[in-house]
């Protein structure tokens, strides 16, 4: 192997010849350190610069992370020679993203390259396809203005054209109020009369993208593209050399058909081309043909396809025929042998068969859809098992899920979970008998149990409880004993075989084989297996089943007794209260704790909504709190208010939200009601601490009230207690706050070693003072009655969510004491009010409108505050003192909303040396009627717009 | 407390949208999803090596290990039979094979994958025209020629151009850029440009020296 990097081939020569991946990554690693050295060296040739460089786009390339070279691409970028310019470009593109440091050094050579015209059109091109692939907020502020001058000059040559088109696109995608729809419409429409099908091809991408945002401004262009669409289609013109395997420009004719599926009423209007985009249609379903070549008949095909798309959108106001000669097609792709055909044969069919009439044509295909189940490839099966559930009502159910069922058994791990969901959604939706149901869950737990997740079984439960009529819940009970009885079986199935028994085990007890003890016996075999949740399921059941049977009593009672030494607290608890039930209470008492529970609530099945929120959006109603909260259980804990001054480690037992759970996860039973008087164990059985000692639980409720109420006024007490008091004061210029914090000993003993620590983080810059020691490793010492202080000068830099964390740690008479706090430190506090007009509010708000731009998040009204028009003006108050907004007046005809906009100041520069901030919008609607309110926030950043609701939410709760 | 443990379970957007057709499609998601190109372009080998790779979206070190790990897995071993489509998670893998190289591209849900199948095609055409026949050799060697050409044809993941000979003008332009900005003797940007010896070239199955002006084959 070669010691040395004598140059770019070499190298690479060398890599194919490593022959292990850690001989590669050795020879990479040595490389790197060569260049490194080389770099700090001075003067390298033009060369070797650009050999170096191109080295570390290869070794990037390879997969290995490059992070320095930086300055080096920065350098070769602003060079006045193209050789080096060019290297320099291309390795910007791969190596740099937006958000990078580097990149304010190399706007200007880049502004230089796109606005100085002289005979550079590779230079512009260069410029153009960087700013493109590194974007971010950076480069789209700094250079979107020259980027919409290179696209629309006179000047500009096709070449450069197409690509400025492009790379504006790629600037809106990032920042999309850059283009105001109504005055660039007009350029569009020029751009789109242009005769270079590559300025068409890339216009067209760029006019998708600005539609996508606001399709109503762009809806005056539809004549041009209808136009375009007509001479590809209905005239085939089109240049020579624009013809891919004889179709011409498939690319266009795809972005064409594309952008008119934002206008799905366009068939109801009377337009001029209406009748002409029809013959368009008619002309794609008809003449596409299986050609020889592989390549025209996937150009051919993806443009029917997106003509079937386009059908769809249209739904009913389309003419008939269309759709019926689109089943027709889809029918025939999804029986062809070529796969990519099948599969979005499959695909499309779904959109289709979702269509209002068109269940009946669907239907036709199910046996080949069926076939497809059992296809080679997964592509294929999950689109099949995708249109079945599409395709699914009362008259097949029954069909397709027992075929489903038995194809279950042989699917493979990647669709087993899929495949559940959904035969359970649909066995339960679909049903005409409920035992079917039950029956069909019961074998998904023994085909594939570990795939059956919790709430498909609560589920069951659940309907079981809740249909009394009939013999379901005795047949459901029967069932279950039987599938319980072998030795073996799936602890799902154990669990509701539990809880079922539990509740309705009576209803079968005079039957043969059945009786309470042996229903006790088939359940308590699994004991040994089975692990803690089951067991404390299994013990509740014992309880109920002793209560019931006599002779189950002298069986239950050696089990609760040995369970009172469980490590498990929550088993040892259930073992103690169930044991000591029957002595402590009246036996009426002990009847009604352990009466079946009543129905539930009855709700749309939890599944549909799982199921939607993996699809990442639902049909979220803003104002029905359940939905909300399920939402929010199914997305995973992300950063709720309650979370936000999440001080304190380990579970805090904040609970109130999580009632609405259709059974209790851990398989508890719902708790008896508190006034049966039951004697819960009030404090878990704890091993006594040998650290140092935390922070006190009944100090935290209070605790979280202060932290949310300085987040909103200047001065406060942060942390209180029998030792110490921790108060905060904090002011804020813009960016820039002067935060001082107090440490008081309240004791009657000193407090030694009192330490504090700040986490540093990245979005905030901070220096810190004080009592001296106190931020030693030793600490300091606080006399009774006195303080120590801290003084924190802080400037923000980014956009953050989260508050910066203080521990405390102390030692009082011998004991230690570690807390940990949080400073109210939060993004609102950089907050510089902006009063606007009504107009330019609406107008901001709207050009916000976008996925990750807003927040929205409903919260309920403080019990001890209902919404009225003191409340409003306390939120009023709130949103302009605490938040820092500036309220904006006279937008809303009621007087139930309150509208602010604010600038978030950060310290950090842009590259004309200005600071960076972001815009804020933030409304706060009440529905006294349903006693919520509902905080909405826009703003440039997704952070800025979770930090500025979360503590609004929080403010709100304290109002 | 233990919640629910089952993974997410990931179906095709258009389950979405079950119970109400007419706004299928338009959600904002999918929408977005439509404006946006090509999330990224891999060529991998059959050994799972890396060829080349471009990540046009913004994505962190660790996504995009993740990214190869998953078409080393998932790609690599699929039958010719099956179909050039792979669904993972939010993204497609589109992919087509050309002897031992696979070339991968990441789409989201919602993009015509005919389409992009077509214009993986497109690139290798152009690849092939510039090397007169690629081979995989062409594309280790020479890893910016290819890059370049890319960055000719898609722009943030967009096809910018369809027409072959107009990228390989624009390439073969700026060759002669560079060499004529470069004093003779000074700047070896050429020896740079194709770096292998003759007798490399020679072993390649290349003619030595100039490419042929218009770029066209052979």
């Amino acid at each position: 192997m070669a010691s040395q990097a004598k140059g770019l081939q070499n190298f690479i020569s060398d890599l194919r010849n490593a022959k292990s991946k850690e001989e590669e990554t050795r020879r990479v690693d040595k490389e790197l350190a060569n260049i490194r050295k080389k770099f700090l060296g001075s003067s390298l040739s033009s060369y070797q610069r650009k050999k170096y460089v191109w080295k570390l786009v290869y070794i990037h390339v390879l997969g290995y992370d490059v992070d320095f070279g930086h300055s080096e691409v920065v350098s070769l970028v602003s060079s006045s020679k193209f050789s080096e310019k060019q290297v320099g470009y291309v390795a910007l593109s791969l190596l740099l993203r937006g958000g990078d440091q580097m990149l304010s050094l190399v706007v200007n050579a880049i502004r230089n390259d796109l606005t100085t015209s002289s005979n550079n059109d590779a230079a512009q091109s260069l410029a153009l396809c960087s700013i493109a692939n590194v974007s971010g907020l950076e480069l789209a502020q700094a250079l979107h203005v020259e980027v919409q001058q290179t696209l629309v000059a006179k000047s500009t040559t096709p070449c450069v054209r197409k690509k400025a088109a492009l790379c504006l696109l790629r600037l809106v995608r990032t920042s999309p109020d850059l283009v105001a729809g109504r005055e660039f419409a007009p350029h569009v429409a020029n751009l789109l009369q242009d005769h270079h099908l590559g300025v068409l091809t890339s216009t067209m991408s760029l006019l998708i993208g600005l539609a996508s945002q606001h399709e109503k401004e762009y809806e005056i262009l539809i004549p041009y593209v209808v136009h375009i669409l007509v001479m590809l289609v209905l005239r085939k013109a089109c240049a020579r050399e624009y013809l891919y395997y004889r179709t011409p420009s498939p690319w266009l004719q795809i972005k064409l058909l594309k952008f008119l599926q934002y206008y799905p009423s366009i068939m109801t209007s009377d337009k001029p081309y209406v009748s002409q985009l029809q013959n368009v249609v008619s002309k794609i379903l008809t003449e596409t043909d299986v050609s020889d070549s592989i390549n025209k008949s996937n150009a051919d095909h993806a443009i029917l396809f997106e003509a079937v798309n386009l059908i769809v959108i249209w739904g009913s106001s389309g003419p008939t025929q269309q759709r019926e000669g689109a089943m027709r097609l889809l029918g025939k792709f999804i029986s062809v042998r070529e796969p990519n055909i099948r599969y979005l044969g499959l695909m499309t069919m779904a959109r289709l068969a979702q269509l209002e009439g068109s269940g009946q044509s669907v239907k036709k295909h199910q046996a080949t859809v069926l076939v497809s189940l059992k296809d080679a490839d997964i592509s294929v099966r999950r689109r099949a098992l995708d249109l079945l559930f599409v395709m699914c009502d009362t008259d097949n159910a029954e069909q397709i899920v027992d075929e489903l069922v038995a194809h279950l058994v042989n699917a493979d791990a990647a669709i087993r979970e899929e495949m559940v969901l959904k035969i359970a959604i649909l066995a339960e939706k679909y049903a005409t008998d409920l035992r079917w149901y039950v029956d069909t869950i019961l074998k998904l737990i023994s085909i594939s149990g570990d795939h059956v997740s919790d709430s498909i079984w609560h589920r069951v439960v659940q309907i079981v409880t809740n249909h009394p009529q009939g013999d379901l819940q005795a047949y459901a009970a029967a069932t279950l004993l039987v599938a319980a009885s072998p030795r073996r079986c799936h602890e799902t199935a154990i669990r509701v075989a539990a809880y079922v028994l539990g509740e309705f085990g009576f209803l079968i007890a005079e039957r043969p084989g059945m009786s309470g003890d042996e229903q006790f016996r088939v359940l308590h075999q699994h004991w040994p297996t089975v692990n803690k949740q089951t067991r404390s399921l299994l013990l509740s059941t014992y309880a109920k089943l002793a209560n019931l049977y006599e002779e189950c009593r002298p069986l239950v009672a050696p089990i609760f007794a040995k369970n009172k030494n469980s490590v498990d607290v929550e088993i040892q608890q259930r073992a103690c209260e169930y044991e000591t039930m029957r002595a402590a209470f009246s036996p009426e008492a002990v009847e009604d704790l352990l009466r079946e529970m009543p129905p539930y609530v009855d709700k749309e099945s939890a599944l549909m909504d799982r199921l939607r929120a993996q699809n990442g959006s639902g049909d979220r109603d803003p104002w029905s709190m359940g939905g909300e909260q399920k939402q929010e259980e199914m997305n995973g804990r992300h950063l709720s208010p309650e979370h936000l001054p999440s001080v304190i480690e380990g579970d805090d037992n904040d609970d109130e939200d999580e009632d609405e759970d259709p059974l209790p996860q851990n398989g508890n039973y719902r708790r008896p009601a508190s006034n049966h008087n039951v004697p819960t164990s009030s404090e878990p059985l704890r091993a006594p601490a040998s650290g140092p000692i935390g922070i006190p639980k009944d100090v935290i409720p209070a605790m979280r009230k202060a932290f949310s109420h300085l987040c909103t006024s200047p001065s406060g007490v942060l942390f209180d207690n029998k030792l110490l008091q921790v108060g905060v004061k904090h002011e804020y210029r813009g960016s820039q706050g002067k935060v001082s914090v107090f440490f008081g000993n309240l004791s009657s003993a000193p407090l030694t070693n009192l330490r504090c620590q700040v986490d540093q983080s990245e979005h905030l810059r901070m220096q810190a003072q004080g009592t001296p020691g106190l931020m030693g490793p030793d600490g300091c010492t606080v006399a009774v009655r006195t303080q120590a202080k801290l003084q924190l000068m802080v400037e923000v830099t980014a956009p953050f969510d989260d508050a910066p964390a203080l521990r405390v740690t102390f030692e009082s008479d011998g004991v230690q004491y570690d807390y940990p706090l949080r400073l109210p430190i939060v993004a609102t506090c950089f907050m510089e009010a902006v009063t606007l007009e009504p107009e330019a509010f609406m107008h901001r708000w709207k050009s916000l409108d976008g996925q990750d731009r807003e927040c929205q998040e409903v919260i309920r009204a403080p019990a001890n505050s209902p919404i009225n028009e003191d409340s409003m003006r306390r939120i009023a108050n709130m949103v302009t003192s605490g938040l820092r907004f500036g309220r904006c007046q006279g937008i809303d005809p009621t007087p139930w909303t309150v509208s602010g906009a604010a600038t978030f100041r950060t310290g950090a520069k842009d590259t004309s040396g200005n600071n960076i901030n972001v815009g804020c919008l933030l409304r706060v609607e009440a529905n006294p009627q349903a006693g919520a309110y509902r905080v909405t926030t826009r703003t440039l950043h997704p952070i800025c717009s979770k930090a500025v609701k979360n503590v609004a939410l929080v403010s709100i709760k304290v109002i | 407390k233990t919640r629910g443990t089952a993974p997410p379970i990931r179906t095709n957007t258009n389950t979405q949208h079950h119970t109400n057709p007419a706004t299928m499609q338009s959600s904002s998601s999918l929408r977005a999803a439509e404006a946006c190109g090509w999330h990224f372009i891999v060529l991998m080998s059959r050994q799972g090596k890396i060829r080349l790779a471009e990540f046009f979206s913004s994505y962190n070190e660790r996504a995009k290990q993740k990214i190869l790990r998953d078409i080393a897995a998932d790609v690599l071993p699929r039958a010719p039979k099956m179909c050039n489509i792979i669904e993972k998670g939010d993204c497609k893998f589109v992919y087509r094979r050309y002897a031992s190289l696979y070339f991968v591209v990441g789409i989201p849900h919602g993009l015509n994958e005919l389409i992009v199948l077509e214009q993986i095609h497109l690139f290798v055409e152009a690849l092939d025209g510039y090397f007169n026949s690629v081979c995989e050799l062409d594309l280790v060697f020479s890893l910016h020629k290819s890059l370049l050409i890319l960055f000719e044809m898609f722009i943030g993941g967009m096809l910018c151009e369809s027409n072959k000979q107009e990228v390989l003008k624009a390439i073969v332009e700026a060759e002669e850029l560079v060499e004529e900005m470069t004093k003779p003797g000074e700047d070896t940007a050429s020896q740079l440009d194709d770096g292998l010896s003759f007798q490399e070239q020679f072993q390649l199955g290349r003619k030595p020296g100039r490419r042929q002006q218009d770029g066209t084959r052979r």
